[in-house]
């Protein structure tokens, strides 16, 4: 792609990014919000 | 079942769970179709040359940013009238979203302005909308992290994003403007590109995939805010300790 | 016993000046901010007249917005904290009505000093004789709507802890276009050009402004009392 390759591949590779970090960010908090979840309920036994 | 069940959050977090692996599907699709023909199909322009490769993420992320910037002030505005609790978590959902792909709009331009007008940052009118609107997602999302009720944290930040929304067209006309007046002399302008349909069809397949690529993450993101913002409630609790 | 909502507005209106006189120290730092922001660009770019005189309206317009800022958290954390404003709340009149005389009254503590200060500070930038009657007007019709914009900011960000701070990020990128086309007012009349656009805009975005931004305020106030 000529003179441009280094500019476009960092344009995608920073779309990669995005895209990567937007996917990562949920999946990983749904993790801690689990887990927290779970110490919450074992700490008080009686959900209302 | 009528709109107000699907509305609530019990029957929303399945649904959203069963919904999610197709969205992704589609999405991964979608960008793989839209990524070849961008890299490899697409002509390079006859006045941009091959970097109008670089359009194909730009322009797609840039009306991704406005377009989520829409959705989140609507769903804040149902929020406050209808007290939708689903439209509160979508609202909040949607801001980091949004700013990212604010974000790589503004850079991807960056990457383009340097090669086509020899420099990283022109004042140039929707590089500077688009930067202000950056800073409104930013404003949206600092109010919300300050307040810790969720309710007030919604209501707030819903009155912010409708003023937003109002003021989002007159920013933008006023920076048209403004640039129409101070055109840098160093950048030169193009002229008005009709746009071949070779590289409208990257681009159009690129932009649906951000935006089932949008719909995917924003799920993934009410799920988990569902998930604390419910936790009183004894379906939660059956849905985690089952697990466990 | 009730009164008629003019009274009640105007008794908003002479309570806050008479509060905001009794402190006049507190009143005056904004224009002392914008005095030293001014003072602050010729040390900064250099005391040449002519560059000084290109970036006057914009510096000029930026101080005003930056000073505007500064004065908005006292436009509702005192009736927070002693509780005026939930008896606001409780009247029968409409909240928006209130609240607009409210705004007003800041104006006219922070905005109004600023029209009638800002040419004393032009000529210090050098700014053009031929100039100084689009400062003053793009002032008059542009420093209402800042206070009328903020007036959203400070209801939203009441008693959150670093509001200051918040407060700037959630209202100056709404600033822009009132920033845009009042420098331009100003750069415009420097270079002898039609400044009419300008000022048909300003008010455009006045009447605006004094249309939607008192619902949204008071809708503000109401999250942020609840």
């Amino acid at each position: 792609m000529g003179q441009y390759t280094t500019y476009i591949w960092a344009a995608y590779a920073l779309a990669a990014l995005v895209l990567c970090i937007n996917v990562v960010l949920p999946w990983r908090r749904s993790k801690t919000v689990r887990r927290q979840l779970e110490e919450y309920y074992r700490l008080n036994r009686e959900p209302r | 079942m009528n709109i107000h069940q699907y509305a609530s959050p019990k029957t929303f977090y399945p649904i959203a769970g069963r919904l999610i692996p197709w969205f992704a599907a589609v999405t991964a699709l979608l960008l793989a179709v839209g990524l070849y023909q961008g890299l490899f199909v697409a002509p390079p322009d006859y006045q941009q040359g091959e970097s109008v490769r670089i359009m194909f993420i730009h322009v797609p992320a840039a009306w991704m940013s406005m377009f989520i910037y829409v959705v989140m002030a609507t769903a804040g505005a149902m929020g406050l009238i209808w007290n939708v609790k689903i439209a509160e978590v979508l609202a909040r959902s949607c801001a980091p979203i949004g700013a990212s792909f604010t974000l790589l709009a503004l850079v991807t331009g960056s990457l383009w302005g340097k090669p086509m007008w020899g420099t990283w940052w022109a004042w140039d009118a929707r590089i500077t909308s688009e930067l202000i609107l950056f800073f409104l997602y930013v404003g949206f999302m600092a109010l919300q992290a300050a307040i810790d009720d969720p309710k007030r944290a919604a209501r707030a930040a819903a009155i912010l994003a409708l003023v937003g929304v109002v003021n989002i067209p007159i920013i933008h006309f006023s920076v048209e403007w403004w640039n129409t007046l101070h055109q840098p002399a160093s950048v030169g302008r193009m002229g008005k590109p009709t746009i071949h349909i070779s590289l409208l069809i990257p681009l159009l397949l690129m932009a649906i995939a951000f935006t089932t690529f949008f719909v995917t993450v924003v799920l993934a993101r009410m799920r988990n805010e569902i998930l604390e913002r419910e936790r009183h409630t004894t379906w939660v609790a059956e849905l985690i300790t089952k697990q466990s | 016993m009730s009164v008629a909502l003019l009274p009640a507005v105007l008794c908003v209106i002479r309570r806050d000046l008479t509060v905001a006189l009794r402190r006049v120290q507190d009143a005056l730092t904004p224009v002392v901010f914008f005095a030293i922001v001014v003072a602050l660009f010729p040390l900064g770019v250099g005391p040449e007249p002519q560059v000084l005189a290109t970036l006057a309206p914009g510096v000029l317009w930026v101080a005003a917005l930056l000073s505007t800022m500064l004065s908005l958290p006292r436009l509702f954390a005192n009736d927070y904290t002693d509780g005026t404003l939930e008896q606001l709340l409780l009247t029968p009149h409409p909240l928006a009505v209130l609240v607009l005389g409210k705004i007003f009254a800041h104006w006219l503590l922070s905005g109004l000093p600023l029209v009638l200060l800002a040419p004393l500070f032009a000529l210090q930038l050098q700014l053009p004789a031929d100039a100084m009657p689009a400062l003053v007007l793009s002032l008059l019709l542009g420093t209402p709507v800042l206070s009328l914009l903020g007036a959203v900011g400070a209801a939203l960000t009441l008693g959150l802890r670093g509001g200051g701070v918040l407060i700037s990020l959630l209202v100056l990128p709404l600033y822009t276009p009132v920033l845009i086309f009042g420098a331009g007012s100003v750069a415009s009349a420097v270079m002898g050009l039609d400044t009419e656009a300008y000022f048909s805009l300003l008010a455009a975005f006045l009447v605006l402004a004094l249309t939607l931004t008192p619902w949204a305020t008071s809708a503000a106030l109401r999250v942020s009392l609840d």
